[in-house]
């Protein structure tokens, strides 16, 4: 485990099928264990809980699709970098998918089986896409490690562009010019202060 | 008329190519068009040589731009794939109507029915009711029938004006700017 008290720790969204957890929970572990070794968060811890109502009840068939979907993107949205186990090709991971690249976060999309380069999902062009194959756990591992190491957000601010009437405008400009701040800087200020008021963030 | 974006999976296309010419006959009929031809090409191709495409690069990019040029959008979504659940993310980001098809003995346990979204219908069909369902679909969004939302930023020069407008013919902002609209268009160059 290579640590780094410089790097920040980004929150991961791990999205994949529930339906055939007897086969896929070894690796679903696998690739927690390595976002946890990379000092990094899941933004949904799903997949135990889910392994265990599976268990209980393999032929559960009230499962609320629309609260499990609801949590899914939430998290896409908090998320920094989304991984899909895509092995089964469902529906929910094509969902996921579209949704997170839309956002524009990073998404790894995994698969056991080679036949994924004769699918839809091997043609979609977004360089925010990386998509692999693999067959072992220790392979696996590799693939995620790599894709965290190369996504690993830095320290350096980010560019943000939005709209400002006229209002919001003269307002920043009179803030800025009674404070000494940058129009910048006071914004910043008042989502820290936003941040540190919200007890529910 | 409208123009349909049609979304399907392979196991659909395998099985079940009767229903989907159905669907597609249904949108004829009604004088709609499917944005993206692309179903009888597909099926000749698995029946021919057992595989979808060479190209996916090109398949999807005909289908998202299919999808962006599109007014609305029926999914056959009883074998739900990865494709399936991509275009119909896509389609739902892009606010289009989205009309979900699933064969009444699919599995109820299926991701696809938690897909929950103002712009998205699902329906359970057989046989008999799958016509209906469709036409009902089609008619309750055809826009001839249905104003459509438009939203856009306007800066404090074009707000300031509005208002002035407003006040002086009597008419609401928005009234104003469809009439300078409509005007745009009987310019002739559209």
């Amino acid at each position: 485990m290579a640590t780094n008290k410089q790097r920040p720790v980004m929150t991961i969204h791990l999205t994949g099928s529930a339906h055939h957890f007897d086969e896929d929970i070894p690796f679903y572990r696998t690739i927690t264990r390595t976002i946890y070794n990379h000092e990094h968060l899941l933004a949904f811890d799903w997949v135990e809980p889910a392994f265990v109502r599976m268990k209980r009840d393999p032929t559960d068939e009230t499962t609320d699709w629309s609260s499990i979907l609801e949590g899914n993107i939430e998290a896409i949205a908090r998320a920094d970098l989304v991984i899909i186990e895509a092995t089964h090709y469902g529906f929910g991971q094509g969902y996921h998918a579209a949704l997170a690249l839309q956002q524009k976060k990073p998404v790894l999309l995994l698969s056991r089986r080679k036949d994924i380069e004769n699918r839809l999902a091997s043609g979609i062009r977004d360089e925010l896409l990386l998509i692999k194959t693999y067959t072992t756990e220790a392979e696996l591992e590799k693939i995620v490690s790599k894709f965290l190491q190369d996504n690993v957000l830095t320290n350096k601010d980010f560019r943000f562009n939005f709209f400002l009437d006229r209002e919001i405008y003269n307002h920043l400009r009179w803030a800025s010019f009674k404070t000494g701040k940058t129009k910048a800087e006071i914004i910043r200020q008042l989502i820290e202060r936003e941040i540190a008021d919200r007890e529910e963030y | 008329m409208l123009s349909i974006h049609f979304i399907t999976s392979r196991p659909s296309l395998e099985n079940d190519i009767a229903v989907l010419r159905r669907i597609i006959e249904i949108i004829h009929n009604k004088d709609h068009f499917i944005a993206h031809d692309w179903i009888e090409t597909a099926h000749k191709r698995l029946v021919d040589h057992k595989v979808g495409t060479d190209d996916w690069s090109l398949i999807y990019k005909q289908n998202l731009e299919a999808i962006a040029r599109s007014e609305l959008v029926i999914a056959e979504a009883t074998y739900e794939n990865f494709a399936v659940g991509y275009q119909v993310s896509a389609a739902i980001q892009q606010k289009k109507p989205v009309l979900i098809l699933r064969r009444e003995s699919a599995d109820r346990n299926a991701f696809v029915t938690g897909v929950e979204d103002g712009w998205v219908r699902h329906a359970q069909y057989t046989d008999k009711n799958l016509a209906p369902i469709v036409d009902k679909f089609l008619d309750d969004n055809d826009i001839k029938v249905k104003d459509l939302r438009f939203n856009f930023f306007i800066d404090r020069k074009i707000h300031n004006y509005l208002r002035w407008a407003s006040f002086k013919t009597g008419k609401t902002k928005a009234e104003v700017i469809r009439e300078l609209l409509k005007h745009d268009i009987e310019k002739g160059e559209y």
